[in-house]
């Protein structure tokens, strides 16, 4: 293979290319792992730029030292435990590779979809205004995500299995990709023990990313805890958890609850198809219809405690109900509380 | 159904599988298959099942003798383990399209619908709620040619579709008459096999050209009539609206009596010019609206009519081709992909041939199976070979009275 000029690396640290550059030149994360290592350095201001203007930075003025820099922050971000931040890293380096692929040389960017996610991928000859060819499979499972009509499969220029996408729209489908990946990378390192000195830069990062969502920041360790859910939805969780079938009512409000309080929709799915033979297209529908994804856009809230109060649904309240008057408040003053007091 | 009636009908089925054993043809990878079975007289079906030769799987049809056999379009580690726990590893890319979703205007004469709720009731196409409760209906449905017809033309739309905009060949693609009303269509494709839900609805929204937007194909200023794609799609549906619709039918599009005048005094010069290429929106008398009215029904005629839910599921048990539909007691018969034209589906669907019964019918329209016309009948015995009296009685519209010379047989 031709070398890789360094731009490369320092433009697209996730591709495959470079990884296979750091495993070939032997690059270890103990190596650099000291707080005042330069790539612990940029790695952090990586992290500080994700956090700020959920977006990383374009320069690329390092070569291999930004490569090494961003598989340093993903190791960061994940030693620190925040799901919320993972997803915000794993964007911003997604922005960031997209404002870079805008424009990239044509053939590097067929070259970068094809090597590092795989895709069918061609060049567009001739079918202006396109001038990238994306397999059907590669386009859809990219595209579902984003929500403008102009991305709608229906809408496209489609031929031959192949869908045409301007360059712009390349480097859009390819943010998608980035993402993924650049998260997935962040949760493998969960596993990898974390080294002795960079505890200290880790808890700093913790703590800049908890200032700057003061509220948010209690919802997800590890998704939603249970123990802080209202006697209420406690309940209706349990039943549901039993296999017992669940009223409309009960069904909406324990969903409104779930997407209330942070737990993602996959999960939520996962959870009430598991459980029982619920029919899979409506649960899912029903469920994004909620969270306002599908349908008018209305995200529901749950119903407040006077109106599960009507609905018999307010069993066994605590002294913390008689405080407040929706199960969402509950649940944000227990989560608080219990990281407030220990 | 009589017990007599369900036995007689079960004693057939178990001869033909006897009989046709061979012919039971497992999907591809059936060791990665989930196959399902409704027993006669079941509501509830039995899943989870996994075979790993085509002999067993023949030898269970042939005991148990289903009404109904299907097999998952989804690929599992283990098929037989509960839904979580069977490891998805992919799915084919299913379509099908059934008369029940086309509205055809014969289903006035031979399709009823009732409210189980209110009682309200109806002629024609089951609406999904009872307009009156909203309540849950049910509905009485016949089969009819034209029905049948109405879906093999939509079939034939669907496979254009997908040979051109997707590319796939003949070979990826099979076709299966349903046994009742309608076809399914099977794509197995490596790429395409790994798709989720929300992609294969995708794929569902562009084969109905459902949600398109006739301003991002440009087909207003660029209307082209051998365009890839929906482009060219909606120009030829549009050509065709245009050369066959009379005004009246113009008008129900909701288009003005001043546009639909200049749409037909000046409909041959109109369709040079999309024979042209000329920009739609230079034409005298007909304004952006009113071509998007017309370009929303050109999707409508050229958009390939498919289930929206079978082909998003991608844990799907579907029925196996050369097994027995329950409720005709007709071939799930496979049809050569481009020899669609011609097939002619209660001619190869036929399983039972010659044969005597008599059975005493409650109400059948007329009906047509190979050459034969029968009916229509009402209150009376009749005598019929064993493919119509089956398919009467399994439709549950006629009872046993004397099994005649089959018994013997």
């Amino acid at each position: 293979m031709s070398a890789t000029p360094l731009s490369w690396h320092a433009k697209y640290p996730f591709s495959k290319r470079t990884f296979d550059h750091l495993r070939q030149i032997g690059f270890k994360l103990e190596d650099v792992a000291s707080p005042d290592n330069p790539v612990v350095e940029r790695a952090l201001g990586r992290i500080g730029e994700a956090i700020q203007r959920g977006v990383v930075g374009e320069r690329v003025d390092a070569g291999i030292l930004d490569a090494m820099s961003f598989l340093t922050a993903a190791a960061i971000v994940s030693w620190t435990g925040e799901p919320l931040l993972m997803r915000r890293y794993a964007l911003a380096e997604a922005k960031r590779a997209g404002r870079i692929l805008a424009v990239e040389d044509l053939k590097d960017i067929v070259s970068l979809a094809s090597n590092t996610f795989g895709w069918q991928v061609k060049l567009a000859e001739g079918v202006s205004p396109y001038e990238v060819a994306v397999h059907v499979k590669d386009y859809l499972r990219n595209a579902v995500t984003l929500r403008a009509p102009k991305w709608k499969l229906v809408n496209r220029l489609v031929d031959g299995g192949y869908v045409y996408v301007t360059r712009g729209e390349a480097a859009r489908l390819l943010e998608v990709e980035v993402e993924k990946l650049v998260f997935r990378v962040v949760s493998d390192f969960s596993s990898t023990p974390i080294p002795r000195d960079l505890r200290g830069v880790i808890g700093e990062v913790r703590g800049r990313f908890s200032e700057s969502r003061p509220y948010e920041a209690v919802q997800t360790v590890g998704g939603v805890r249970v123990e802080a859910f209202p006697p209420c939805m406690r309940e209706m969780y349990a039943k549901l958890k039993a296999g017992a079938k669940l009223s409309h009512v009960e069904r909406f409000s324990l969903t409104a609850f779930l997407i209330g309080v942070g737990m993602e929709l996959e999960d939520i799915f996962k959870l009430f198809t598991s459980v029982s033979d619920f029919d899979e297209r409506l649960t899912w529908y029903q469920i994004r219809h909620i969270a306002g994804q599908v349908g008018g856009g209305t995200r529901y809230s749950p119903p407040k405690c006077e109106t599960l109060r009507m609905h018999g649904l307010c069993t066994q309240p605590d002294e913390l109900c008689g405080r407040i008057r929706h199960p969402i408040s509950y649940y944000r003053v227990k989560v608080r509380g219990a990281r407030g007091g220990g | 159904m009589e017990a007599e009636t369900l036995g007689f009908i079960r004693e057939m089925f178990r001869r033909f599988y006897t009989e046709h054993m061979e012919e039971v043809k497992p999907p591809s990878m059936m060791e990665l298959r989930e196959f399902g079975f409704l027993e006669f007289g079941e509501k509830m079906m039995v899943r989870h099942k996994g075979f790993r030769k085509p002999e067993e799987l023949r030898m269970f049809i042939a005991q148990h003798v289903p009404a109904h056999v299907y097999y998952s379009s989804a690929y599992y580690r283990d098929p037989e383990a509960e839904m979580e726990l069977k490891g998805w590893l992919g799915a084919d890319l299913v379509f099908d399209i059934d008369a029940d979703h086309i509205p055809t205007t014969c289903k006035e004469e031979h399709d009823r619908w009732m409210c189980r709720e209110c009682g309200a009731s109806g002629r024609g196409m089951a609406p999904d709620r009872c307009p009156r409760c909203g309540g849950a209906v049910e509905a009485e449905t016949w089969f009819c040619e034209a029905c049948l017809e109405a879906a093999k033309e939509e079939t034939i739309k669907l496979l254009d579709i997908l040979v051109q905009d997707f590319g796939l060949s003949y070979g990826e693609l099979s076709v299966c008459f349903s046994g009742h009303r309608g076809y399914h269509v099977h794509v197995e494709d490596e790429a395409l096999r790994e798709l989720g839900r929300e992609e294969r609805r995708e794929i569902v929204d562009y084969v109905r050209g459902q949600g398109i937007e006739v301003e991002l194909h440009g087909l207003l200023e660029r209307p082209n009539l051998t365009a890839p794609g929906w482009r060219g799609r909606l120009t030829r549906g549009l050509y065709e609206v245009l050369s066959r619709y009379g005004p009246e039918e113009l008008r129900a599009l909701g288009l003005r009596p001043r546009v639909v005048k200049a749409l037909t005094e000046g409909r041959s010069s109109i369709l040079r010019r999309i024979e042209d290429g000329v920009p739609l929106t230079t034409t005298p008398g007909v304004g952006r609206t009113s071509w998007t009215k017309l370009a929303a029904e050109a999707a409508r005629v050229r958009g390939a009519l498919v289930d929206t839910v079978v082909t998003a599921d991608v844990h799907r048990l579907i029925r196996l081709p050369s097994t027995l539909h329950g409720k005709t007691a007709l071939k799930v018969a496979e049809v050569p992909v481009r020899g669609l034209e011609g097939f002619d589906p209660l001619r190869e669907a036929v399983a039972f041939k010659g044969g005597s019964v008599k059975v005493f019918v409650e109400r059948a329209l007329s009906f047509r199976v190979g050459e034969t016309v029968y009916g229509p009948y009402e209150g009376r015995v009749v005598e019929l070979p064993l493919q119509p009296a089956l398919l009467l009685m399994c439709k549950g519209v006629a009872r046993l009275v004397e099994a005649g010379e089959v018994r013997q047989a």
